[in-house]
């Protein structure tokens, strides 16, 4: 989703590749952002192999395992740390036996799926949006301004319950793309604004202008290949950002709907058992950290790579 | 000054009145009947033809979103006659759920939200601005980096995980704490300060991080400047270079997020709330949200709203008191 330049523009295409196989470069010698990259390549892996996993291990996230769980003690797994066996690797859910593993991964999907398309939505419209702003300045620029600080000043957590609430019928997973997508894209929004205000003063613009570019070859050849950096940076923070938004909203029931799995709503299925079975809520809880963090660290490590003032 | 400060307040006012339209507007064009809601599940139509005539919702919406506002600062009265149910100032209707005034239930529920937010802030800003300075004045040291990683994790940690991992240690496995419940500080201080150091702790965790990467950031930003170093050369000792010419302008960007922060926590920590299960403005929210209680949460998103547009004010105001050259622009 990253603005890239057109791919007629071959040279400038080359120069692109060589940026991105040097940034890649630089990732992967600094240990904490190469154990970053690394987590995150393995969480996608998991996501993406859910299927496998489950194949390989013989479950599915929705199988109940009646076999796997003590009626005497109340439903808790049989064995030790919640059940952990060669049959179910993270142990199952007190109750209803399901496999975590199976769930933990299916809820991967959910969660890179829903973030990933979010962070699309907000930053195609927060480049698009803030790129007219910071252009066009003037009444472009106020009337774009405002909605933005609108937009910020909303009590976004409240306001995106209430918004997927008063909709019952429509598609929970889709309708989370949408309303995380809409209340992100100011911060991406502003960011651009603010590059694409100090690039579209740049002298190589002026350049272009004096030799007649269109408006459009300004903008599109001009101006956006340099909010490249920032727009990456960024998207890589909002990742973090909508899977931790995610699994609050599925904590809180609004979220993902039962039967797809989703790790808040697993945390939220895990509260009455907490003490007596703390596996349950500890292994979704640790994906979901171990997947902010890696999202975090990822960003911070882009962000120095691209930008050596900070650097620090 | 007092020109900035109203033209600030109209701004404010303006987009009050655009949240409470967008959330009304969610409300009452959405397929769920509010007539429906207010009834119950065993309704006979007769009934919900009489609450639809009750809550004016055989009105077109704009009339009704008028009679709402004018709720709002005027007061108003649901029903005609003998039945008329008066509705006082601020008037933001009656629950579904309990029929009392909503905003009754959202005062009722504030003191614990304020208790949560202020311990919390004054917990985080404490520990967050601390890391943050050391961390800027041993650029590099074994504690810097110690304290980023810590903070970075604080950062990626969701609140309602670090409940469990809490009331897991510090209530089931240690006992050293009792279940988090809503005590007045006025009742029994220690007993209140005793319920909400997990809800604090939890959502220092995060905050702290986040205050501590910012701090550092305009710290070091601030060390390199010429002032500093024009301060340094006065002779000035080096605590008075530090405190008066380096962290007073590191700390106006902070000023600016604690403001915004502090107030969408007063609001209602929704999660943290729901989380320990304390009876806050966010737990009302919740629980709202869950039997669809429209008119709660309705209220409640304007009053969350309200007190993050009153916090954008404050830290405006406070920013054009410190520096002149927001007036002129602003």
């Amino acid at each position: 989703m990253t603005a890239t330049l057109p791919a007629s523009v071959p040279g400038a295409t080359r120069r692109a590749d060589r940026r991105e196989a040097s940034l890649l470069r630089r990732l992967l010698t600094q240990p904490s952002s190469a154990l970053a990259l690394v987590s995150v390549c393995l969480l996608v892996a998991v996501a993406l192999g859910a299927p496998l996993i489950t194949w390989l291990t013989g479950t599915s996230p929705t199988a109940f395992h009646s076999e796997a769980v003590d009626p005497a003690l109340g439903g808790l797994p049989r064995g030790a740390a919640g059940g952990i066996t060669s049959a179910h690797w993270l142990g199952v859910e007190p109750g209803s036996g399901r496999d975590i593993l199976a769930r933990v991964a299916y809820g991967a999907r959910v969660s890179l799926l829903i973030s990933v398309l979010a962070t699309a939505i907000s930053v195609a419209l927060g480049t698009a949006l803030g790129l007219a702003a910071g252009f066009f300045g003037g009444w472009t620029d106020a009337v774009i301004g405002r909605v933005m600080d609108l937009l910020m000043s909303f009590p976004s957590l409240i306001f995106m319950i209430a918004l997927i609430s008063a909709a019952p019928g429509v598609n929970r997973q889709l309708l989370l793309v949408v309303v995380l997508g809409f209340f992100g894209w100011p911060y991406v929004g502003r960011l651009v604004r603010g590059q694409a205000t100090v690039l579209a003063r740049g002298e190589f613009v002026a350049a272009a202008r004096v030799l007649g570019a269109s408006r459009r070859a300004l903008l599109v050849r001009e101006v956006l290949p340099g909010l490249t950096g920032p727009v990456l940076v960024v998207a890589t923070m909002s990742i973090p950002n909508y899977v931790a938004t995610e699994a609050g909203l599925s904590f809180l029931g609004i979220g993902v709907q039962p039967p797809t799995p989703s790790w808040g709503q697993m945390i939220a299925a895990a509260v009455p058992w907490y003490a007596a079975d703390p596996m349950y809520f500890l292994i979704p809880g640790a994906f979901l950290f171990i997947t902010v963090l890696a999202f975090n660290v990822l960003g911070d490590a882009i962000r120095d790579a691209l930008d050596p003032r900070s650097r620090r | 000054m007092i020109l900035y400060a109203l033209r600030r307040l109209a701004v404010a006012v303006v987009i009050l009145l655009v949240i409470c339209g967008a959330t009304f507007a969610i409300f009452y064009l959405m397929p769920a009947d509010p007539a429906q809601g207010a009834c119950g599940k065993a309704c006979s139509p007769e009934r919900i033809a009489q609450i639809r005539t009750t809550l004016g919702l055989n009105h077109p919406v704009l009339i009704q979103f008028r009679d709402y506002l004018a709720g709002i600062v005027a007061g108003r009265s649901y029903g005609t006659g003998a039945q008329a149910v008066t509705c006082p100032i601020p008037c933001l209707g009656f629950s579904f759920q309990t029929n009392e005034p909503v905003w009754g239930l959202l005062t009722e529920r504030l003191p614990v939200s304020v208790s949560i937010a202020v311990g919390a802030a004054a917990l985080w800003l404490a520990v967050g601005v601390t890391a943050g300075v050391v961390s800027a004045l041993r650029r590099g040291s074994v504690w810097d980096r110690a304290a980023m990683v810590a903070a970075l994790g604080g950062v990626s940690l969701p609140v309602y995980f670090t409940a469990l991992v809490l009331q897991y240690l510090l209530v089931v496995k240690a006992g050293v704490l009792p279940y988090p419940q809503a005590v007045a500080l006025t009742d029994d201080p220690v007993g209140w300060a005793e319920s909400m150091l997990m809800p604090w702790i939890t959502l220092a965790m995060l905050y702290a991080g986040i205050y501590a990467r910012i701090t550092r950031g305009e710290m070091l930003e601030s060390l390199g400047q010429n002032f500093v170093r024009t301060a340094r050369a006065k002779g000035l000792p080096e605590r008075t270079v530090l405190r008066r010419h380096a962290l007073r302008p590191a700390l106006m960007p902070i000023v600016t997020i604690f403001g915004m922060d502090l107030g969408a926590l007063l609001g209602g920590a929704l999660i943290t709330e729901s989380a320990f299960g304390l009876p806050g403005v966010g737990k009302l929210a919740a629980d709202a949200i869950n039997s669809a209680d429209q008119p709660v949460i309705l209220g409640v998103t304007l009053f969350a709203a309200g007190f993050v547009v009153l916090a954008n004010v404050a830290v405006d105001l406070v920013y054009a008191a410190l520096d002149p050259r927001v007036r002129a622009v602003g």
